[in-house]
């Protein structure tokens, strides 16, 4: 005889017969359906030594099979060799690295928030799934004085740095400074495959990083910048790059090749320079005009402008008296113009477009 | 929180949310793909679903509620009926019976019972997923399991 208690507990017949793995697909899918109205505001900063650059990382790395790295057992540094990191200098940096992210992540939503009440596109904390603590980066390495890391996780990604101070270079350890940075992911469906290709510089050194689209394939990616390559490694479907300070990386592209050697995306052509030399008539600065139909042209540093001429082969061309500029303003001229059409040559986002 | 423990709590609860969606009047075919889209949903918020006092309930209530939803959807002149429709023959059995009492328990009693027992929810969590005090949950079940004693006292003679 049972009791009717214990029948309704053990009460056995229905069973729910779907496979978690199922379950964790559609849940992810669902995430990232919520998170695709986010992201347009919701792209983090991702700071290099005070240069503030914008990364995202692409939907494939939410995807429900690796949407949730176990925590990286094997880190690799910017040349794809072992870490130079110890056991427990990776469990310092994951310590400070991803509570510091965290703490941002709800920084930047309650600002949000407090700014904005109606905004939609702020990551709430509570909608995503933290990055579990202890978790090493898959990127990590000491080099003078610096040290950096990268972190993956399901809903963001962390970027985290720390450099030797006077104070800490005396004591001998500065990961106490670790400071990470969290990076919200995007889809690229709504962005296209290259189009979080993020670099920077600052400090004493630049850098590279590219998320790479999972369908192509990906396995050998060089950047490029004024002519120079730079190797990338391929990490975690990242290529990243890590070097001195190259200066103004904005004019930086890349090549990236397929497992058959393939090339899959060539570097953007460099935009062409203001380039200037002295003559017996004066200083002769021109810029090549490309394909531009451009119907006037002038060259400008400040308030001064200085009207140019176009030749047959399309190339801007303008004459300025010895003296009138400085060494330094004329590594600074700019061109602007108007085509037909009277559009600027030149975009006027947020910066001067000359006189 | 990982995957492994959300894999773990839906191994762990997937039969009983089934069963209390059920047993709250759901049609065992709605039901299945309803708990398993709020169990979908849970892990797609699983930071905060995983803090409620019980996750189990959170997915038994957004399957009714999806299901109140699609009830709507599809069949505008009604309105969820408070006596479910009878259980397909092909789960006969004590089982099947015993599934089928439940159902046909007023709404609060049925809520309760799935709580309690398919949730396995102690008193206090159930007078508080429901709003209701919990000496209500203890009266409630009370005159349940007296309901369904007396029905199922001939069944096969299981009963005590």
């Amino acid at each position: 005889m049972n009791d009717i208690e214990t029948l309704l507990r053990t009460s056995s017949r229905q069973t729910l017969d779907l496979p978690a793995a199922e379950i964790l697909r559609r849940g992810d899918r669902m995430r990232r359906r919520r998170r695709t109205g986010k992201v347009a505001a919701a792209v983090a900063a991702f700071s290099v030594a005070g240069v503030m650059a914008y990364v995202a990382i692409p939907d494939r790395l939410i995807d429900s099979d690796v949407a949730t790295p176990a925590p990286e057992k094997h880190p690799v540094d910017w040349s794809g060799e072992p870490t130079n990191l110890t056991p427990e200098e990776l469990d310092e940096l994951s310590d400070r690295c991803l509570e510091s992210a965290w703490q941002e992540l709800r920084f930047e939503y309650d600002t949000g928030r407090k700014l904005v009440p109606e905004a939609d596109n702020l990551v709430d904390p509570d909608d995503v799934e933290r990055i579990p603590a202890g978790t090493w980066p898959f990127l990590a390495e000491k080099r003078g004085a610096t040290t950096k890391a990268i972190f993956d996780g399901t809903d963001y990604g962390v970027t985290c740095s720390a450099t030797a101070s006077t104070l800490t270079s005396v004591s001998g350890h500065h990961l106490a400074s670790a400071s990470g940075t969290p990076i919200v992911w995007d889809a690229f469906e709504q962005t296209g495959p290259w189009e979080h290709f993020s670099r920077g510089s600052g400090g004493d050194m630049s850098e590279f990083i590219l998320p790479l689209p999972e369908e192509l394939n990906v396995t050998k990616v060089v950047f490029t910048l004024r002519g120079k390559d730079i190797p990338a490694t391929v990490v975690n479907d990242m290529a990243v790059a890590w070097t001195e300070n190259l200066g103004n990386v904005a004019s930086a592209s890349f090549r990236a090749y397929d497992a058959d050697g393939k090339l899959v995306h060539d570097e953007a052509p460099e935009p062409p320079t203001v380039e200037w030399t002295e003559t017996a008539e004066g200083i002769r600065v021109t810029r090549s005009l490309g394909n531009e139909t451009v119907e006037s042209a002038w060259f400008w540093v400040g308030e001064q402008r200085f009207d140019a001429t176009i030749t047959e082969a399309n190339v801007a061309v303008a004459l300025i008296p010895t003296g009138t500029l400085t060494t330094d303003q004329l590594d600074r001229l700019q061109i602007q113009g108007l085509s037909p059409e009277g559009l600027s040559m030149m975009g006027c986002t947020g910066g001067p477009c000359g006189p | 929180m990982t995957r492994d423990e959300f894999t773990e709590f839906y191994v762990g609860s997937k039969d009983r949310c089934l069963r209390a969606a059920i047993a709250y009047g759901m049609a065992p075919d709605r039901a299945e793909e309803a708990v398993a889209e709020a169990f979908a949903r849970a892990w797609s918020r699983w930071p905060s679903v995983r803090s409620v006092d019980s996750p189990r309930a959170w997915v038994v209530r957004t399957a009714i509620n999806a299901d109140i939803s699609w009830w709507r959807k599809h069949r505008r002149e009604l309105i969820v009926p408070d006596a479910p429709e009878e259980l397909p023959r092909d789960d006969a059995g004590f089982d099947h019976d015993l599934l089928e009492a439940v159902r046909r328990l007023p709404p609060r009693q049925r809520q309760v019972v799935a709580l309690r027992y398919f949730l396995d929810l102690d008193a206090e969590t159930t007078g508080h997923e429901l709003g209701i005090a919990r000496g209500t949950v203890s009266a409630t079940l009370h005159h349940a399991l007296k309901t369904l004693r007396l029905q199922l006292a001939d069944t096969e003679g299981m009963l005590s």
